[in-house]
């Protein structure tokens, strides 16, 4: 069983509501299959637990049996079952005959939308100690000496002294500033030369390029966290 | 701790507000702004201040180049920056230059003279930092909030608040049980104060 709020890690928000629970769940019912004559105990736990969470139960727009054992003397029946969201209960699941291969189990497949909180977060920075943090002190420094210099003497005017300080500062930033995806594989050592020789490795693939970059990656943790215990050691 | 597997996280649970978990950013604002900001429209009697004697007006000198320099160089290299994005660090580089150094003087002492406190230095961004060993971080208690004000104001704020230390207390301005933003004083001395009390009540 999957459900959606088991993911999330660093740097994701709150756990949002699930949206999708599904799998084979082995549980028989009259509910899901026509052939079964009952409807126990466990089946209506799960829908219980289901309607709890915000599901509801969807079949697939073509009934059936969507398990069917390798012995073909058992009859074949309906274990996999998807709960989605209640307002996107409308859409209904369909079998991917295509997909099965020597599956004794038929792939379903169903679309539903996720909310925006889940989309990959972004964020706009300047790395530390960077060629583009060179840069982004030059265009402050030139920015800032621009300013005229006049003491202010009204209230109008320090306002104006004050804003044209803030627009060199924001300036600045959204020129060098540059937009980063974070995901839960980030990692905070990662940097460019971990990137280019990744890149590398995965264009030819040889065994002298894979030592390259686990040397890259080695190297970047070292640094890191050479650096981190400096910090550490020397703040406090 | 090791240093380089996964770090084992907390229990996680959705913040719960009035018994409803939030699940979207606009419950998640919602929660947290009225959490934390609850006492913002809470009426405040400020004529306690009538009652304070006025002293004699004192001569006030401008901000020195000297002054700001040693302000700034007291600033951690490792602190967060407010909404501009202006590090401690970037400021020292900035003042390194005469002619930008002047520019931030001028204005500090204008704020002063003209007696107003610009936009831009009010600006702030606040951070949830979760608090540490809580079992459950499923209340919003379990976080606190820091503002993270724009640097350059907050350097300008440092240099007054340099500029009055001594006089505070000298005219005992000061409440004896506020600890903060005062040198000399920490949470150390608050933590003693407190235990002090418990043991004169034991006596």
């Amino acid at each position: 069983m999957t459900t959606q709020s088991e993911g999330g890690g660093r740097g994701r928000g709150p756990l949002p509501a699930c949206i999708l629970m599904t799998g084979d769940f082995n549980c028989h019912s009259r509910e899901w299959d026509p052939s079964v004559p009952h409807h126990r105990t466990t089946a209506i736990l799960l829908l219980d637990t289901a309607a709890r969470l915000g599901l509801e139960l969807t079949l697939p727009v073509n009934p059936g049996p969507t398990f069917l054992s390798h012995n073909v003397e058992l009859r074949g029946s309906v274990i996999d079952l998807v709960f989605i969201k209640t307002s996107e209960s409308l859409v209904q699941p369909r079998w991917l005959l295509e997909w099965q291969g020597p599956s004794d189990h038929i792939p379903l497949a169903s679309k539903f939308s996720l909310p925006s909180e889940l989309e990959d977060f972004k964020r706009v920075s300047i790395a530390k100690g960077s060629d583009v943090e060179m840069q982004f002190v030059e265009q402050l420094i030139g920015g800032i000496r621009g300013i005229r210099l006049e003491t202010p003497t009204t209230i109008a005017e320090v306002d104006a002294m004050a804003q044209a300080v803030a627009d060199v500062f924001s300036k600045a930033w959204s020129d060098n500033a540059t937009e980063k995806r974070i995901t839960h594989r980030s990692e905070p050592w990662w940097n460019d030369t971990c990137s280019e020789s990744l890149l590398q490795y995965r264009d030819d693939k040889t065994p002298e390029n894979w030592s390259i970059f686990r040397k890259a990656t080695r190297a970047a943790k070292h640094k890191f966290f050479d650096a981190k215990i400096e910090e550490i050691a020397k703040t406090n | 701790m090791e240093w380089v597997k996964g770090q084992k996280l907390p229990p996680c649970k959705a913040i719960q507000y009035n018994g409803q978990p939030c699940h979207t950013m606009p419950e998640l604002w919602d929660t947290l702004h009225n959490t934390y900001n609850s006492a913002a429209d809470r009426p405040c009697d400020l004529s306690v201040l009538n009652e304070l004697p006025d002293l004699p007006a004192q001569e006030w000198v401008p901000f020195s180049a000297l002054e700001l320099m040693e302000v700034l160089a007291a600033c951690s290299s490792l602190s967060s920056p407010g909404p501009d994005h202006i590090t401690w660090v970037h400021l020292k580089k900035i003042i390194a230059e005469p002619q930008c150094l002047n520019v931030f003087i001028k204005l500090a002492n204008a704020c002063l003279t003209v007696g107003r406190w610009p936009k831009h230095f009010k600006e702030s961004v606040s951070v949830i930092i979760p608090k540490p060993g809580k079992p459950s971080y499923s209340a919003p208690k379990a976080f606190r909030p820091i503002a993270l004000l724009n640097t350059l104001g907050k350097l300008i704020e440092k240099m007054l608040s340099n500029r009055i230390q001594h006089d505070m207390i000298a005219y005992d301005i000061v409440d004896p049980n506020q600890f903060g933003g005062i040198c000399q004083r920490s949470t150390k001395d608050a933590g003693l104060y407190l235990t002090h009390l418990v043991h004169t009540g034991w006596a």
